[in-house]
C-alpha cells in the first residue's frame, strides 16, 4: 500500500535533538516571561540563547486608515489606476492582505524581520525590511514602468502564493515593466533595502543613538523611498503616479500625478 | 481545553511531544530542506506558545498547528525573495531506493498535494478531518488527493509494485 511505503520512507525525516530541545527551552522562556514583557521584548528573549537567526517571521502594524480606494487617472478613453496592499499576520498564522488607502496618509506596510542579533548591553540589533505590493488597473493600457530609489522591485510567479520564487528582480535606479498585453501579471512588489534599528531588550523600546526612546519601535526615522508608475498607453500617450514612503511621518501617498 | 490565555509550561511538552513530527514533515515537503524546515518549526512552536487562542479541542490544535507550519513555510518563501536564493533541496539518505524514490515523488508534487498527501497517508487524516484543518470544502480535498495519485502514479509507474 502506498500509505505505509510512504510513512517507511518518511522515517528519515525527523526534527533533530538539538533543534527539539533548543524549542522546548525557547517555549518555556517564553511561556515564563511573556507576561512581563511586551510583544517586541519577548521576541528579543525568545532569541537571547543565540548570536544571529533569520526567523523569517512577518506581521503588520496597526492599520490607521478606512478601506482603499484606487489611486485612479483617465484621459478619454484611457484610465490608469493603482491600489496598494500589505500583509498582516493573523492569529492563526493566516497571512491577510490589507489594501492601503492612498488618499490617504496611510503608515501600514509588510515587514519582515530577516535577523536578531545582540545580547550585549542588555540590547539587540533587530534587522528588517519592509513591503508594499502595487496592483495596476485600467483601460487601453499597453505598459507600466515602475521605477525605484531604494530597494528591489519583483514580480511574482503566477503560483507566487505556494512557490514565491521570482521571475524578475530589479533594484533601484532600473525600471521593471509590466507588459499588459501580455496578459499577466498585473502586480509588483517593493522590498525596501534591509535596516537595522536597535532595541532595549528590557523594555522592547527602540534605542536611538542619542539614548532617546519612542513608543512605536518599528517607527524607522531615516528611511523615505519613492516608486514612480508610468503608464503607457495604447494610443502612444502616458501618465505616471510618484508613490512616496516616508518612515519619518509614517505615510505612503500618492505624491503627484502628472 | 487549554482555556489559559498563556500557554502553560506543562502545555510545552505535551504539544511537542504529539506535534513535533507532523509538524516537522510538514514543513520539511514544503522547505525540502532540514535547514529552513528547523527555522519553520521553531517558528511554528513559539507563535504557538504566545497564541492567546483558546482551543475547543485536540483536533482544532492540529489544525492550528497545521495551518499554521503552512503558512510559515509560505512566510520563509517571501523572505526567500529577500535572499535572492533558491531553497537548496537537501540530499537525504533513505535505508532502499523505493524509499527514496517514493518521497522524492512526493516532494514532486505542486505544495498543496504534498500536504494533503501528508495529512492522508501519513497523519492517517480523513478527507473530512484534512478539509476541516485546511480551512477548505471536501470536494476540494478529494480532488487533491485525486490528482495527486494521478501524478504520482505517473512519477512511479512501473517502478514499483504499489497498491493505491
Amino acid at each position: 500500500m502506498f500509505g505505509e511505503k510512504f510513512k517507511k520512507a518518511s522515517k528519515n525525516i525527523t526534527v533533530s535533538e538539538v533543534v527539539l530541545s533548543e524549542t522546548r527551552e525557547k517555549m518555556l522562556r517564553e511561556a515564563t516571561t511573556a507576561h512581563k514583557r511586551n510583544y517586541f521584548a519577548r521576541i528579543a528573549v525568545s532569541f537571547a540563547a543565540i548570536a544571529a537567526i533569520a526567523c523569517a517571521s512577518m506581521f503588520g502594524m496597526q492599520v490607521i486608515s478606512p478601506p482603499s480606494q484606487p489611486q485612479t487617472s483617465q484621459t478619454g478613453n484611457n484610465l490608469f489606476s493603482i491600489s496598494a496592499y500589505a500583509y498582516e499576520q493573523q492569529e492563526d498564522g493566516q497571512l491577510k492582505q490589507k489594501e492601503i488607502n492612498l488618499t490617504q496618509e496611510d503608515a501600514y506596510t509588510s515587514e519582515y524581520i530577516i535577523a536578531i542579533r545582540g545580547g550585549e548591553n542588555n540590547e539587540y540589533e533587530v534587522t528588517q525590511i519592509k513591503m508594499l505590493g502595487f496592483k495596476c488597473h485600467g483601460e487601453n493600457i499597453s505598459k507600466v514602468d515602475f521605477k525605484i530609489d531604494n530597494g528591489v522591485l519583483k514580480l511574482p510567479n503566477e503560483s507566487w502564493a505556494e512557490e514565491k520564487l521570482l521571475k524578475n528582480l530589479e533594484s533601484k535606479g532600473k525600471t521593471l515593466t509590466i507588459d499588459f498585453e501580455s496578459g499577466v501579471p498585473d502586480e509588483v512588489y517593493w522590498e525596501s533595502d534591509p535596516f537595522s534599528i536597535k532595541i532595549d531588550a528590557e523594555d522592547g523600546r527602540r534605542i536611538y543613538s542619542k539614548n532617546t526612546q519612542t513608543k512605536d519601535p518599528m517607527l524607522i526615522p531615516d528611511m523615505t523611498a519613492t516608486i514612480t508608475a508610468t503608464v503607457h498607453f495604447k494610443d502612444g500617450s502616458t501618465a505616471e503616479k510618484v508613490i512616496v514612503y516616508d518612515s519619518e511621518k509614517g505615510t505612503i501617498k500618492v505624491e503627484e500625478v502628472k | 481545553m487549554h482555556n489559559n490565555p498563556l500557554r502553560a509550561c506543562e502545555d510545552v511538552d505535551d504539544v511537542l511531544d504529539r506535534y513535533a513530527d507532523m509538524v516537522y514533515k510538514i514543513a520539511f515537503s514544503h522547505t525540502k530542506n532540514k535547514s529552513d524546515a528547523d527555522d519553520v518549526f521553531q517558528n511554528v512552536f513559539l507563535r504557538y506558545i504566545r497564541c492567546k487562542k483558546a482551543f475547543q479541542s485536540e483536533e482544532h490544535r492540529r489544525a492550528y498547528l497545521i495551518r499554521a507550519t503552512i503558512n510559515q513555510s509560505k512566510t520563509l518563501f517571501l523572505s526567500a525573495w529577500f535572499r535572492k536564493t533558491e531553497p537548496i533541496r537537501d540530499e537525504l539518505i533513505f535505508e532502499t531506493e523505493e524509499d527514496n524514490e517514493i518521497y522524492d515523488s512526493v516532494l514532486n508534487l505542486p505544495p498543496k498535494y504534498r500536504t494533503v498527501i501528508q495529512l492522508h497517508y501519513y497523519e492517517d487524516m480523513s478527507i473530512r478531518e484534512i478539509a476541516k484543518a485546511l480551512n477548505t470544502k471536501e470536494s476540494t480535498i478529494k480532488s487533491q488527493l485525486h490528482r495527486a495519485r494521478l501524478l504520482l502514479k505517473e512519477y512511479l509507474k512501473g517502478e514499483h509494485d504499489i497498491v493505491w
